[in-house]
């Protein structure tokens, strides 16, 4: 047994506890906490998986963006804990579930085991044309060139989403400002750690949507990071969520996937095809769509975490 | 020379190794929430600080050990505020300190009910009555464990 | 045993555990939760296939780990609407279960933790 295995056994077995656990335990808030741990575990994972851009996504929505939310959301259920424990699914049930969920396991576990070999693997194929998209990254060739349709769809699968967060709105806050508002102190601790950290979050940020042309980072995992610092800014007080219906607020979120739209029905005329780009230009055209989808990103992401609106927009 | 810098990444690393594992059995060990703080913070900078000073030798100057410095100082940044935060939360017992990311009626009644009060350092009698084994591992702020029914104030 | 075999079946696990959860745990935050285990079970086994299409200098196959990063935002996307809901829920009734019948109003809280 080499010291590799050695590294990922014990992680195997420490990510295994974690979930166990999360699933267990009885107190929501707690079960909260661990998925957040089980999610930077994860990430460790992926590094040993050689998938760094998937660490990184990992690490900023598996850990942070969802963890913020699901702490939000277990902070204001929490005075209904204690009823629905007395709704614990009987002996039969829960044996049930236990049969059925060991049976998927094992059959999961076979497909593992019996996996074809060699493995059939892309990786060749999205060699042989890096060179003609322009970019360094192989995955962030794979996301905006060969399966461009995917990364389009997944952005307005976010639109959607939030979306569909904005329209669980009561009447008399339609159009209003999110939920989330500061209680904090404007020159306590956490205002201090928002000036300075907010400044290199940004650059941070920028840096990783720029790195990940050639090196492991891209848009999402920058987008991220900014709607972190953009929410972070607002927590400890000093800016303001804006009210949904906000002219600029709709447009800016509109405008990624849209211009991916035309750039994308543009390579019918320019090139041959939906999504083709013409030659020579592919580099500026991937630069482009990723730069008008980082504020999609961003509002979206931050918006999504900030829930529904629940106060009036102004008269 | 090699050989040296490789010997004191070997020591550097172990010894940050250690005051990790350190901080992880005060974590576990310490009976309130002010000392398990006083535990992780105290321990995981020193720790992270240890093993990024002896990863320094084996890093391509300069950008690699800019960037492995940034990491540390800004983990002690994150680590001091949330500290700050949770023992602030922790201490007041009514605070909205830390809440300040929740939603505004997101306060618990653990947190907003003033007749719960903080009790400080009361480590070993008050441990064998509360603090149920399985709260050991998750005693956060708003976690009500810490929290004994105390007479209104 | 390698790397990538043993994740393959930390991931058949994960997705066991995940699905327990969601048919367990009544409350609707813990089904969240457990999905969401699914979720990144079966991302990990995905990914775990990547890792097995190695080849020519990548450390695996970039198609999966490209779609990886999409399903991961959509996970995302759909965990925060699922959370929407819920909390509607509460603001409605006060009350958050996915009993068919509500329980009978609470008449004495359960006594603290302490």
């Amino acid at each position: 047994m080499t010291l590799a295995l050695a590294v990922d056994i014990g992680l195997t077995l420490l990510i295994l506890a974690m979930a166990a656990w999360t699933i267990a335990v009885r107190d929501t808030f707690a079960s909260v906490i661990g998925f957040v741990t089980y999610g930077l575990l994860l990430t460790l994972v992926w590094v040993r998986l050689a998938a760094p851009d998937v660490a990184l996504t990992e690490a900023a929505m598996g850990g942070g963006l969802t963890g913020a939310l699901l702490i939000g959301a277990a902070a204001r259920l929490r005075s209904t804990e204690s009823a629905s424990r007395t709704e614990r699914p009987s002996v039969l049930t829960r044996t049930l579930a236990a049969v059925l969920s060991a049976a998927v396991t094992a059959a999961l576990a076979i497909c593992v085991l019996n996996l074809p070999d060699p493995a059939p693997t892309l990786a060749p194929a999205a060699a042989a044309q890096l060179g003609s998209t322009g970019v360094g990254n192989p995955v962030t060739a794979v996301l905006l060139a060969y399966r461009a349709m995917d990364t389009l769809l997944e952005a307005i699968v976010v639109l959607l989403a939030l979306v569909g967060v904005w329209s669980l709105a009561h009447d008399r806050a339609w159009g209003g400002y999110p939920q989330l508002r500061s209680h904090a102190d404007p020159d306590g601790i956490l205002a201090y750690f928002a000036r300075v950290m907010a400044p290199v979050g940004i650059i941070v940020g920028i840096y990783i949507f720029w790195i990940g042309a050639d090196f492991p980072g891209g848009k999402f995992q920058g987008a991220t990071i900014l709607a972190a610092m953009w929410l972070l800014v607002i927590g400890a007080g000093l800016a303001h969520l804006p009210p949904v219906s906000q002219t600029w607020l709709r447009v800016l979120l509109v405008a990624g996937p849209l211009v991916f739209i035309v750039i994308g029905f543009a390579g019918l005329v320019t090139a041959e095809a939906v999504f083709a780009y013409p030659n020579g230009y592919a580099k500026p055209l991937i630069l482009a769509i990723e730069i008008a989808l980082m504020p999609t990103l961003v509002l979206a992401l931050a918006l999504l975490v900030a829930g529904a609106p629940q106060r009036m927009p102004p008269q | 020379m090699k050989i040296a810098l490789d010997i004191f990444t070997i020591v550097a690393v172990m010894a940050g190794a250690f005051f990790f594992l350190a901080g992880t059995v005060g974590l576990l060990r310490f009976p309130d929430p002010l000392t398990r703080l006083h535990a992780l913070t105290k321990a995981d900078n020193l720790g992270l600080g240890l093993v990024v000073l002896g990863l320094l030798p084996q890093t391509d100057w300069p950008l690699d050990t800019i960037k492995l410095v940034t990491i540390w100082l800004f983990a002690l940044l994150a680590g001091a505020t949330v500290g700050q935060l949770m023992a602030c939360a922790a201490r007041r017992g009514g605070s909205n300190t830390v809440d300040t990311l929740l939603p505004p009626n997101g306060n618990t009644v653990e947190l907003s009910t003033p007749t719960y009060q903080i009790v400080g350092r009361q480590p070993f009698a008050a441990e064998t009555n509360r603090v149920p084994s399985r709260h050991r591992d998750a005693d956060l702020p708003l976690n009500s464990t810490a929290l004994h029914r105390g007479p209104p104030t | 045993m390698n790397g990538p075999t043993l994740f393959g079946l930390c991931a058949a696990a994960l997705v066991g555990f995940g699905l327990y959860g969601l048919i367990v745990n009544p409350q609707p935050l813990r089904k969240i939760i457990g999905f969401n285990i699914i979720g990144s079970g079966v991302f990990l086994l995905f990914g775990a296939i990547a890792r097995r299409g190695a080849a020519v200098g990548m450390g695996g196959d970039p198609v999966p780990q490209a779609l990886l990063i999409t399903g991961i935002v959509v996970a995302f996307s759909a965990t925060a609407l699922a959370v929407a809901l819920l909390l509607r829920l509460f603001d409605e009734g006060g009350l958050v279960t996915l009993a068919s019948e509500a329980p009978p109003t609470k008449t004495t809280a359960d006594p603290p933790d302490a």
